[in-house]
């Protein structure tokens, strides 16, 4: 089958390989070597490299211009586009430019709204008008469009089609629960090729999920892959369990955490544990991964969870 | 009802220093609803910037006035009069009676003693809560009755986002329900799931302030 | 030495308190500080922003209303809704900056002369001696003992 775009990720996932992805935050500030540091880190473990665009509305250096730095340093990234904060005027204007330097992969998010401002604790721009010109799934829609009939949203032809691996979220376990899995098959219908979940904590919830969408028919024509954030510490996972909507932590673990003499060792563990848990879960074709501020733990994580070498020859 | 907010009563104050005739003026309907400019809210803001002028050594005299609807010139001509010896008007209606006022009685300067915010209903005595957002391409059919435009805070067409809490409240402001998470309700309590399955395809914004100053025209009404 | 004129203060009483007529005026009497004006309510619900603020504006320098205690209130919540509107006017007058003029309330069983002389004359001496900018707390809600 002809490929969509070409990307390692794309061709990873269609190899029926277990892939990899994992999450890189810009700098908030012009600091390219930042990011080069951060790719000499990570280099060689992923099949994709997730750059965040302005996540919780906090500026940073923008996804296009981190993922570009992060191509020239070999890693392909997948480049994170919300609605908050352009029109599709502007969004088009950069998925032809990202196309033009090369990245591959697109993960679509309707965006946190600006008034979360790295949950409170920075100050952020509160008061910025908010676009949400389109959402999520009209943003796919319109990036398959570009991809597969070379058109612009508003009907004009682009000169040439941007060939991208399209990908979406999914948070299966926010309310209401039972209408996640058709938001997500509209998702899909629209031209989401692969889909990066919130992080689970709850594998047995999440299996439940996953076995309406596999009912539904939706492993059959995308490509899902179990988020995943590493825990550090018992106050975290309170913190996102109380917190972050769709994020379900079983009390089991905090209580495991809280008890656990060192916090990160245990939560190494854990994760490893949940990677593993996904890996048995039909439908789950692969893991993406967040060590949110600590990137330098994911190279031996993913050597711990027996993921490393990536495959070659791909 | 349009509903607006008290302006900082400082902040009103600042643009008066130096008057001698202050008017203010509110409006007995939208703004008498929501009350932030019927009658009452007129009586308590005159003397408030009564008080606090003469604190500030600026003695003034304040009249008020509480008219039926600041927006429609018949209602407000009855003010001519009174405005021969006032300097400065506060006005308490919306923007659209503020500017109607401001049009009328130009050069005297209108100020708006509120903040207009939006289109609400009132749900409870003291809560207000926004239900349109005069977009222009009303959705409402589409989604049982509850507009994702004005409430949810994405203006999502195709189902809630991953922001939904566990209480059913909305991550961006927990004081109210996600919509989205209603909407769904309705349609499974009507049997009509099958409406959400779709793919609401991109708006057109242009029917309202995105388009530009927005002008209706009915020929059939015109002189 | 410069004398400050005496403050001039309006009390508003929930008439279902007890208060009879001559009580009245001789609270009237026997408070020396100032100029005290009585009013009686029905209700201490009846105590409106527009109407409070212009006894305010008009040269009262202390509006202070006296209401029945909680659950005691012949109209059930009035003696509630009159705390939260006598919080509200002392919000509006510190967001316009207005230091010089007071409003609180306060609440008892039966308001006979004696207890309403003495709150009257603690409040008149709080207000004097109050600092500005602050709501001074002796102006909230304070129980009659």
């Amino acid at each position: 089958m002809k490929p969509r775009a070409g990307s390692r990720l794309e061709k990873v996932l269609k190899a029926g390989e277990f892939a990899v992805t994992v999450e890189v935050g810009p700098p908030r500030g012009p600091n390219a070597g930042a990011v080069v540091a951060k790719a000499r880190i990570l280099a060689d473990i992923a099949d994709g490299y997730n750059v965040t665009d302005n996540q919780t509305a906090v500026v940073r250096m923008s996804s296009i211009a981190a993922s570009k730095i992060l191509l020239d340093e070999g890693l392909e990234p997948v480049m994170q586009m919300v609605c908050r904060d352009r029109n599709r005027i502007a969004m088009q204007s950069d998925l032809i430019g990202a196309s033009a330097l090369g990245i591959r992969n697109v993960l679509c998010l309707s965006g946190d709204h600006q008034k979360a401002s790295a949950g409170g604790k920075l100050k952020g721009h509160p008061g910025a008008k908010n676009v949400y010109d389109i959402d999520s799934i009209q943003l796919v829609s319109m990036v398959a469009g570009m991809r597969d009939r070379a058109v612009q949203e508003g009907g004009d032809p682009l000169t040439e089609p941007t060939p991208f691996w399209i990908g979406a979220a999914w948070t299966p376990l926010a309310p209401p629960t039972s209408f996640r899995v058709f938001r997500l098959a509209k998702k899909v219908q629209a031209g989401a090729d692969f889909i990066q979940t919130q992080a689970i904590f709850d594998l047995h919830a999440f299996a439940h999920a996953m076995q309406q969408a596999v009912d539904l028919g939706i492993t059959e024509k995308t490509f899902i892959l179990g988020g995943i954030i590493v825990p550090k510490s018992a106050s975290m996972l309170r913190y996102m369990q109380r917190n972050v909507p769709g994020v379900v932590v079983p009390d089991v673990l905090i209580d495991r955490m809280a008890q656990a003499k060192d916090q990160q060792q245990e939560g190494f563990a854990i994760t490893l544990e949940l990677i593993a848990g996904l890996r048995e879960i039909p439908g789950v074709k692969g893991v993406h991964l967040q060590a949110i501020e600590a990137e330098h733990l994911l190279p031996e994580i993913i050597q711990a969870a027996g993921l490393l070498p990536r495959p070659s020859g791909i | 009802m349009i509903i607006a907010e008290w302006k900082p009563i400082a902040e009103i104050v600042a643009r008066l220093e130096g008057c001698r005739n202050i008017l203010v003026a509110g409006c007995a309907t939208c703004v008498a609803e929501c009350a932030a400019g019927g009658e009452r809210e007129v009586e308590s803001l005159a003397p408030l910037i009564q008080m606090a002028l003469a604190q500030r050594g600026y003695p003034v005299e304040v009249l008020t006035a509480t008219l039926e609807r600041q927006c429609e010139p018949e209602f407000i001509e009855p003010l001519f009069p009174k405005m021969e010896t006032v300097d400065a008007v506060v006005s308490i209606a919306c923007g659209i009676g503020i500017q109607t006022l401001g049009d009328r009685f130009d050069p005297v300067p209108v100020y708006p003693g509120v903040n207009t915010t939006s289109l609400a209903v009132r749900e409870q005595p003291g809560r207000w809560s926004v239900r349109c957002e005069a977009c222009g391409s009303c959705v409402l059919g589409d989604t049982f009755g509850l507009c994702p435009i004005a409430r949810c805070a994405k203006s999502l067409l195709n189902g809630p986002c991953g922001g939904t809490r566990e209480n059913g409240t909305c991550e961006v402001n927990s004081d109210v329900d996600c919509i989205w998470l209603k909407i769904y309700e309705r349609a499974m309590a009507r049997g009509k799931l099958e409406a959400l399955l779709g793919i609401q395809p991109t708006r057109n914004w242009s029917n309202s302030r995105h388009g530009g100053q927005k002008v209706m025209i009915r020929e059939d009404l015109r002189p | 030495m410069h004398e400050t004129p005496a403050p001039r203060i309006v009390v508003l009483y929930c008439s279902r308190g007890g208060m009879s007529a001559t009580e009245a005026k001789s609270v009237y009497e026997q408070v020396s500080d100032g100029p005290v004006h009585l009013v009686a309510m029905p209700c201490s619900s009846k105590v409106d922003a527009p109407h409070v603020l212009k006894l305010l504006s008009k040269g009262a320098d202390l509006v202070l209303v006296l209401a029945c205690p909680e659950g005691a209130c012949q109209f059930m919540v009035g003696n509630v809704r009159a705390e939260k509107r006598i919080r509200h006017i002392q919000q509006l007058l510190l967001s316009a900056g207005i230091e010089n003029k007071r409003v609180g309330l306060v609440r008892g069983d039966s308001f006979h002369t004696q207890a309403i002389v003495e709150q009257v004359t603690a409040h008149v001496k709080a207000a004097i001696e109050s600092t500005p900018r602050s709501l001074p707390e002796s102006l909230s809600v304070s129980p009659i003992a």
